[in-house]
């Protein structure tokens, strides 16, 4: 009967089927009918489109005025395009020095989040074994539970290892976080690999290692990347955890950082500054994603599908 | 190795027929353990979930013994109690009404956002002529682009952004309102009137998150193979007949991952809420019981209690996964984990 | 279970059961593991070192002391000033000033394991209550009693009744630095302008209302996270009309204590002016410091009730002449238990040294310190507000007219000079969030004074009547 391979969908190797790929230009000239389907679906992507625009260029602007212009008018353009603000951000929050840490500590976990998620996440999904479920659900419950109320033991934890208030305590603690998330998501696309494939490796001699390694993880990169980048923002974004964790002001992250600037500019009620924080925390985000959103829109359903 | 016939489709297929093919049923047989077989389970199990067991478990866990005491937060001693924090917490009208507006929460923002970045989607793959091969929308990749932003900016970023915004006198809605006219809106408290709360910050959580799984769904649509949707066509069945019958089934694992990992986040929304709505909103429609607990730990040092609160948020969150799970099996999906 | 009954008891246990999976997970990867037995277990503090005068509680050569501040509108600078001095006086000793923005998130761990710094000022949204570590905090009389850098004893350079709020059951566990006069704060300026006089009564104020509604203006208004800031204020009138019937009321958690009738006067009073649309409407939906900016730069609105830190919450948003002036909380009646002048003070930015601290005469000095002539001067002259060191503010106030006048207000009040401990500003219970919700209601027109009331009542039982809550005996 009908066959619908669920694995043909994310990563069949080319050729063995016809790729959907909505045409991007050049609509042969339809129907009436399409004419206002195609017409009905841009008005709605436009407006939408502009409700995700305006508010962010609306931030982008205030991030130039003053907080006075700010309050004096939502709409008007700064009365003089001036920096300050931003100066004032950088200078004042620190940025140079804790975006390098931010780096250090998101790479340095997202790294080893993404080797010990991706292999437990195979393991899960190739194998049925007593207990399988319950450890599925064992990440489930790691995603449910309050950070902060955590804390404490963790706390505890880290100093036991020595690793309180340092980067590496810092890396290590983000990716055990970032792992249940990981293996939730990569689960999902490692099922949809075909068994066939590694069944063909098993018949070839291959052991489990060099299949994992030299077959499955090599077909599971774009799976890989998307829950890579998901996971960047995620732990770029991250905040509860460095607070009580990393309290040496030399090892600050930016997001710790952004909220001691925040936190003053709230009380000053600098709002213009507070705007241009904003956007000093985004922008790197925003390129990166830019950067990869290429391999995003190639294989975000492959991290999540099946 | 892809075979489809335009047979289970005139059938009007609801669910991919059997015989679906996965990796997942290797069977653990105790004679293949071999030297590869041991080392390879050791240190690609056992060692990463040790890891997350103590970093992220055993917390969580001590956590939940907690809840059994009074233990302050900040003192070295607490006294076991049993379950008179269970029973305190259900006997507490303020947390009951956060339990009431997470559940809402929790229905209304993985219905909605879903629903729209379903929608979306399928108007950027499918929304081009019907004539030759299925085609998409001009310019459907600016969409996506455009769409996916808010997913970049950090929850907290987006709540400040939208209290200026829905700022009575100096924010940009309103201001757009009375420019049209609307002069009742000239002062309006969207985030602190009752009747419009709970909606302006479900919209904000919407507004953020819509983009992210209409990317998702687009890349899903994209990776069915056109002769489905050619079939469909051949068969007569219009654009929404197809999205209905064709494309959702065949895209159901990915909408039952985001509608659990979308309802976990529904169930939070603690920092969303710490920028919008920290005081829990007008008569405390907005408030959230992971800031409940938040004040219940800290504020108030009753650490004790503020855990249990967390016992029952966990608990509530597994249970929407486990309805998630069982809503898909029921409409035909298959089981979601092991077999 | 009890974490901390010896020293060891909760680490060892920690380490047997995870600390040990970590290492054992990090170790095998050859991670940044470390050693895990190697943690101190020092728990006593640094051996006394030489009482004298001049280092009063023995600070000893050497030692460092540690420094939390609460970074928020005051900054850190001037903690960090005070630091300098202590270096400076105490030969070879070391001060570490540390910000934080979240005082009980950064340092609820530290609390449990035994090692919290030697000083914190635990301010701030995020501050740690008061009345869950007061176990832990040392008690503050040998400070006060000591002489400050000056020669002074420091108890005499102190205004009046400062200590109050620092101390509960009879221990004196916080100093509370920052001297905080509530008032119902205007624009000298605009109201000479426009011939308006400050209003002494609810009635009065009701008639100004109608006066400013000629001119386009509000009468007041109020912010979101800010509304209870109306609380203080009711409660400040009805403490000058009922007395301390009124305050012990209150402070105790008697049940109807919402209802004695000098409060609900109070409430009437503004329910009376909320109906004749004098309050600014939205402040529900705005954020408190964009309302005070609608009071201070836009003038809006016209009177705005608040502690006097507003002149430096507000100095980057305040109109150039607007000579941002207090006048004390209205009265209901002109045979008020205490006059119009009396004045609600009360200390805020509240210091606490952890008794089991590593350094805890060191953080002792560093209060001594800040208590010293040339920091609270500094103080005064950088923040534009008072500490509780009397003295530090010239006539001029530094050019501030919010300061002259508070400082103003404080002679004219004299002895009639009152505080409250539970409720705003102290929080003793942490009720603020609960109430926030309540007010903003009411100041919107969205419930009667009987709801208001029930609903204050209803947060006030639930802590009374609340057990496991330890309450404070107020007297």
């Amino acid at each position: 009967m009908t066959q619908i391979s669920q694995g043909a969908a994310p990563v069949a190797p080319a050729g063995e089927r016809v790729p959907f790929e909505p045409a991007e230009s050049g609509e042969a000239p339809g129907t009436a009918g399409d004419k206002a389907v195609t017409g009905f679906s841009h008005t709605v992507l436009i407006i939408w489109s502009f409700l995700v625009i305006i508010p962010l260029i609306w931030v982008l602007m205030s991030s130039f005025k003053t907080s006075s212009e700010i309050f004096a008018s939502p709409f008007a353009l700064p009365e003089r395009w001036s920096f300050d603000n931003y100066v004032n951000a950088w200078t004042t929050a620190g940025i140079g020095s804790f975006f390098l840490n931010s780096v250090i500590v998101v790479v340095g976990a997202l790294i080893l989040t993404m080797f010990f998620g991706s292999m437990s996440a195979y393991v899960l999904a190739r194998f049925s074994f007593p207990g399988s479920r319950a450890l599925y659900y064992l990440m489930l419950a790691g995603l449910t539970f309050p950070i902060f109320l955590a804390i404490v033991p963790l706390f505890f934890v880290l100093r036991g290892i020595g690793l309180l208030n340092t980067l590496p305590g810092l890396i290590l603690t983000y990716a055990a976080f970032a792992f249940p998330f990981t293996v939730f998501f990569l689960y999902a696309f490692f099922r949809s690999l075909s068994k066939s494939i590694a069944e063909a490796a098993a018949v070839d001699g291959a052991g489990e290692w060099r299949t994992f390694f030299q077959i499955m993880l090599p077909m599971a990169k774009p799976g890989l990347a998307t829950v890579a980048i998901l996971n960047f923002v995620g732990l770029w974004n991250q905040f509860l955890l460095p607070i009580a964790l990393n309290t040496n002001p030399d090892n600050y992250v930016l997001t710790q950082a952004m909220a001691s600037f925040a936190s003053q500019a709230g009380y000053s009620v600098d709002f213009g500054a507070l705007f241009a924080a904003v956007v000093i925390t985004v922008v790197p985000v925003l390129i990166i994603y830019l950067i990869f959103q290429r391999q995003l829109q190639g294989s975000v359903s492959a991290g999540v599908s099946k | 190795m892809t075979t489809l016939t335009s047979g289970g489709l005139t059938s009007g297929v609801s669910a991919p027929p059997g015989g679906l093919r996965r990796i997942g049923s290797a069977r653990w047989r105790r004679r293949n353990l071999t030297f590869d077989k041991i080392t390879f389970f050791l240190v690609f199990l056992v060692i990463p979930v040790a890891f997350y067991i103590a970093f992220v478990v055993s917390p969580f866990v001590q956590a939940a013994y907690f809840s059994l005491t009074d233990w302050t937060g900040f003192s070295p001693g607490m006294n076991f109690i049993g379950l008179s924090n269970y029973a305190k917490l259900f006997a507490d009208s303020t947390f009951l009404q956060a339990m009431g507006n997470n559940i809402l929460m929790a229905i209304v923002v993985p219905v909605v956002t879903l629903g729209v970045a379903m929608f979306f989607a399928t108007l950027v793959t499918v929304g081009g002529s019907t004539r030759g091969n299925v085609k998409g929308l001009r310019s459907s990749s600016f969409y996506r682009v455009v769409s996916f932003f808010p997913y970049v900016i950090p929850a907290i970023v987006i709540g400040l952004i939208w209290s200026q915004i829905y700022d009575p006198s100096a924010g940009l809605l309103n201001g757009i309102l009375t420019r049209l006219g609307l002069e009742q809106f000239a002062s309006f408290a969207w985030l602190g009137d009752p009747r419009t709360a709970r909606w302006a910050v479900m919209f904000v959580i919407i507004w953020g998150l819509v983009g992210f799984y209409m990317v998702l769904f687009i890349a899903a649509i994209k990776g069915i193979p056109a002769e489905v949707f050619e079939a469909a066509r051949i068969d007569g069945a219009g654009r929404f007949r197809t999205a209905i019958s064709i494309t959702i089934p065949l895209i159901r694992e990915n909408v039952q991952t985001a509608f659990i990992y979308i309802g976990i986040l529904a169930l939070d929304a603690f920092v969303y809420m710490a920028a919008l709505e920290p005081g829990g909103g007008p008569d405390n429609t907005t408030l959230v019981m992971a800031q409940q607990l938040f004040t219940t730990a800290f504020t108030k040092g009753q650490f004790g209690y503020a855990c249990a609160m967390g016992v029952v948020l966990a608990v509530i969150t597994l249970a929407y996964a486990g309805l998630v799970f069982a809503v898909n099996r029921f409409f035909g999906g298959k089981s979601e984990v092991g077999e | 279970m009890d974490i901390n009954v010896k020293p060891l008891g909760r680490r060892d246990f920690l380490r047997g059961s995870l600390a040990a999976a970590a290492l054992a997970a990090t170790g095998t990867l050859g991670a940044c593991a470390t050693s895990g037995t190697g943690t101190s277990t020092q728990t006593s503090s640094a051996p006394a070192g030489q009482v004298s005068d001049t280092n009063p509680f023995g600070v000893q050569s050497g030692t460092a002391v540690e420094a939390v501040i609460f970074k928020g509108g005051y900054g850190i600078d001037y903690a960090e000033f005070a630091g300098k001095q202590v270096e400076a006086k105490q030969q070879g000793v070391t001060v570490k000033v540390t910000p934080t923005t979240k005082v009980a998130q950064t340092l609820q761990p530290r609390f449990v394991a035994g090692n919290p710094p030697d000083v914190i000022d635990n301010s701030g949204a995020g501050l740690i209550g008061v009345n869950t570590i007061r176990d832990q905090l040392a008690e503050l009389n040998d400070v006060v009693e000591a002489k400050n850098y000056e020669g002074t004893v420091i108890k005499d350079t102190l205004y009046e009744g400062v200590m109050d709020p620092g101390t509960f059951d009879g221990k004196f566990i916080v100093l509370n630095y920052v001297l905080s006069v509530f008032a119902i704060w205007y624009s000298a300026s605009l109201f000479e302008q426009n011939g308006w006089t400050v209003p002494k009564t609810y009635e009065e104020m009701l008639a100004l209302g109608e006066e400013a509604k000629g001119k386009g203006k509000y009468l007041l208004g109020w912010g979101k996270e800010a509304a209870t800031y109306y609380q203080t204020m009711a409660i400040g009138s009805a403490i000058k009309e009922g007395g301390d019937e009124v305050r012990l009321a209150l402070d105790n958690l008697k049940p109807g204590c919402w209802s004695l009738p000098p409060l609900q006067d109070v409430f009437n009073g503004l329910k009376k002016i909320i109906d004749a649309g004098y309050m600014k409407p939205g402040g529900s939906g705005t954020v408190f410091t964009a309302a005070q900016a609608q009071w201070s730069e836009a003038e809006d609105f016209i009177l705005y009730p608040s502690g006097s830190w507003i002149e430096n919450e507000m100095k980057d948003q305040t109109k150039s002449g607007f000579k941002m002036t207090g006048a004390p909380e209205p009265v209901v009646s002109s045979n008020s238990k205490m006059p119009w002048e009396a004045l609600h003070s009360t200390a805020g930015e509240g210091y606490i040294v952890p008794s089991q601290g590593k350094n805890v005469a060191g953080g002792k000095e560093f209060l001594r310190a800040m208590l010293s002539q040339e920091a609270a001067v500094n103080f005064a002259k950088t923040k534009l507000a008072s500490t509780i060191v009397k003295g530090t503010v010239p006539a001029d106030g530094f050019g501030s007219t919010a300061l002259q006048s508070q400082i103003k207000m404080l002679e004219t009040a004299g002895s009639n000079i009152f505080s409250w401990t539970v409720l705003n500003p102290a929080d003793l219970y942490g009720m603020n969030t609960d109430q926030l919700v309540v007010w903003n209601t009411f100041l919107g027109g969205g419930s009667s004074v009987a709801e208001l009331t029930e609903g204050l009542q209803k947060i006030t039982d639930k802590v009374a009547n609340d057990d496991s809550i330890k309450k404070v005996q107020v007297s």
